[in-house]
């Protein structure tokens, strides 16, 4: 456990400058946006110009703000998100490109070999989890720097959820149902664990291994939306019930998740080579 | 310095789970107004059965959500498993259906008419006429029938005599002695098909072997204004299983116009007729009809309980509904009555439908025609359940807002409830 933590550790190090890098990126492209709009309408209504009616409100609100600049807020979440993807290969792959023997010194430690994917597996959680921790404390200020902006005669206040509404990466990154949010972000540790294998795989047997992981990624992709398109949960014929169609999709999403940690842990104790 | 260590994972730890756990517990509740429907007068329990569903417009985008006496429940972001589990909810809790699905689950797989059911206390079948293959396309009827007593299942398949319609529906199901009663509305699909008639076939079957024994085509003589079209549909049943010796069509005449080549504009009711048509005898007759001249399409609603059909008509300023009840066996009609929205404690009548020998009714406090500025809002939405053979008010209830903390008058000015069900 303690070796387990040390590795977490290990790898929030390794990582910690591109993640500040990100959410500083995040900060600095949504207040430059934020700002750029809430004075060019504030210009304009100063100037005599007629409000615009946002949802039936005249007055501004940072949900008016948010929604009005769906672009510019969205671009450094997809950058982040595009990192993060990168980074689940990198993880693995900058121990073997990096100084000298690293993987060799990795793999060579005094614990289990299994401590390594999961904390691998972890430090990528962390990070996704972190950069949205950020996005939710980035709202208030980013919604502090649009009250300095806006005089209180122009302005009125905004509900939170609606702001998470107001643009379409935070409504679909922060869902307001928790339940949501765990099936989308299990599904999404799902992915990671089938990406997390096919690396192994390469790793294992190389040049054959690149096809062996290619494989590997397209029957775990196969086994989850062959059922879903033809079993026919959205036909009205289909002979499956939807809760029997939901059992199969559970059921397949486990096997998926089973298969991907065995057989990661069995390379990584097994085949793995350096 | 041993001990700050591991600062930076323990904090960014924190800071993930502290934040996100933050915003699930709290943040992300939307603190919608609840809502309730309480007793005005009346029994409690007819309120109960009541759902009125529209929309809370409170926030940057409306919320959908239902009211019933226990609350309101919002309807939000639907989530991945609700998306797959209620994919069918509209066919499968269809009253009449939800029971097939409990009681007979391996009977209804694959089933998705909603018209091609019948159930007795001896039998449960199914049957449907299908159109199948591009050019080389073939019309068959399936039946699958259930013997409720002995479990035995049975199916047969037989082609339907007329093979150049394009387009087949089974209308309704119903037995009669020994004879399945199939009735199909059938179609061609060309060009200018929009003013082509659909038509309406009894088709006859010997339940024993499945062989058809007959094919009754229904002919409707009426003589239409020129330029104009009938249109037919068949009248629903509260229970989509429930065995009748009849079925009730609606014959709307219509003038209209061919805007594309599968498309009508419909322009202008000019007259509209209910017919039944009886499987044992093949008599069609006529029915009394609460068609007014200059009647919009769909102003009158019929539906069938049984063998008792029921029109409900608002009237063209919705302060008023008038409706009347058949016997079909008989003739005789039971009632004719109508209510004012001012009787019931209201302006206008929304929407009203009739179910078990009852009429609902969802009620507004506010008239409808009117500007908005002149509308006095922030009185509650109401509903009423009346007798529909005495006409006497069961129940009526009104919506309230239940926070004590939030302007009622002010919240009740955000909602609209559009819809009034009937839960089953």
């Amino acid at each position: 456990m303690i070796r387990y933590g040390k590795l977490v550790h290990m790898e929030v190090r390794r990582f910690r400058y591109f993640l500040l890098g990100m959410m500083g990126l995040t900060l600095v492209v949504q207040v430059a946006a934020l700002i750029w709009k809430t004075t060019g309408e504030v210009h304009r209504l100063r100037a005599g110009g007629a409000p615009v009616p946002f949802f039936g409100f005249d007055k501004l609100t940072f949900t008016w703000a948010v929604f009005n600049t769906q672009a510019m807020f969205a671009l450094p979440i997809l950058v982040s998100a595009a990192g993060l993807a990168l980074y689940v290969f990198l993880i693995w792959y900058r121990d073997w490109l990096g100084r000298g023997t690293f993987a060799y010194r990795l793999l060579m430690l005094p614990t289990a070999r299994r401590n390594l994917y999961l904390a691998k597996l972890t430090a990528i959680l962390l990070f996704v989890f972190s950069l949205l921790a950020f996005q939710l404390l980035a709202l208030p200020i980013e919604q502090g720097i649009f009250n300095l902006i806006v005089p209180a005669e122009m302005r009125m206040d905004s509900y939170f959820t609606d702001i998470i509404q107001a643009n379409q990466a935070f409504s679909l990154l922060l869902p307001l149902s928790g339940a949501q949010f765990l099936y989308q972000y299990g599904l999404g540790v799902i992915c990671i664990l089938v990406a997390f294998t096919a690396v192994l795989l390469e790793r294992s047997f190389r040049f054959w291994g690149i096809g062996y992981a290619v494989i590997y990624a397209t029957a775990c992709i196969a086994a989850f939306v062959v059922p879903l398109l033809t079993l026919g949960f959205d036909r009205d014929d289909a002979y499956l019930y939807p809760k029997e169609i939901f059992g199969i999709l559970t059921a397949v999403i486990m096997v998926v998740a089973a298969a991907s940690i065995g057989l990661g842990f069995r390379l990584l104790s097994r085949k793995i080579t350096v | 310095m041993k001990r700050t260590r591991y600062a930076l994972t323990v904090v960014l730890c924190l800071f993930a789970l502290g934040t996100l756990g933050y915003y699930y517990a709290f943040a992300s509740d939307e603190r919608l107004p609840p809502f309730q429907l309480v007793t005005v007068e009346g029994d409690a329990k007819e309120g109960a059965a009541l759902e009125l569903s529209g929309t809370y417009g409170g926030r940057m985008y409306s919320k959908p959500l239902i009211v019933t006496t226990e609350g309101s429940v919002y309807r939000l972001q639907e989530t991945l498993a609700e998306a797959v589990l209620d994919s069918r909810s509209w066919l499968l809790e269809l009253p009449g259906l939800k029971e097939i699905r409990k009681e007979h689950p391996n009977f209804m797989r694959g089933k998705s008419s909603t018209s091609g059911w019948y159930e007795d206390e001896e039998k449960l079948i199914y049957a449907d006429a299908v159109v199948s293959g591009g050019q080389s396309r073939t019309a068959r009827l399936d039946a699958d029938l259930l013997d409720l007593k002995s479990g035995k299942t049975s199916r047969f398949s037989v082609p339907l005599p007329d093979q150049k319609y394009d387009f087949a529906y089974t209308e309704d199901v119903q037995l009669v002695g020994d004879q399945l009663h199939v009735l199909v509305a059938q179609r061609k699909l060309e060009a200018g098909s929009a003013n082509l008639p659909t038509v309406y076939v009894d088709y006859v079957l010997n339940l024993s072997d499945g062989s058809l024994i007959d094919r009754k085509k229904l002919a409707f003589d009426w003589k239409t204004t020129p330029g104009a079209s009938l249109q037919i549909s068949v009248v629903t049943e509260g229970m989509a299983t429930a065995p009748s010796d009849s079925v009730i069509l609606q014959i709307d005449e219509i003038m209209q116009k061919q805007v594309s080549e599968h498309v009508a504009a419909e322009l202008k009711l000019l007259n509209e007729k209910l017919v039944s048509y009886s499987y044992s005898t093949d008599e069609m007759k006529e029915l009394p009809s609460l068609f007014k001249p200059g009647d919009e399409p769909y102003r009158v609603f019929n539906t069938l309980d049984g063998n008792v059909l029921t029109s409900l008509r608002p009237d063209d300023d919705a302060d008023q509904l008038e409706w009347t009840r058949t016997d079909l066996t008989t003739g005789k009609q039971l009632a004719s009555l109508s209510v004012t929205g001012e009787q019931l404690g209201a302006q206008d009548i929304g929407s009203s439908f009739a179910v078990d020998g009852r009429i609902y009714v969802l009620l507004y406090p506010t008239r409808l025609n009117v500007p908005e500025s002149m509308q006095d809002d922030g009185e509650p939405t109401m509903a009423a359940v009346l007798d529909a053979d005495s006409g006497k008010v069961l129940y009526r209830g009104k919506v309230v807002s239940v926070d004590p903390k939030r302007s009622a008058e002010k919240e009740l000015k955000q909602l609209q409830l559009n819809n009034l069900n009937r839960r089953e």
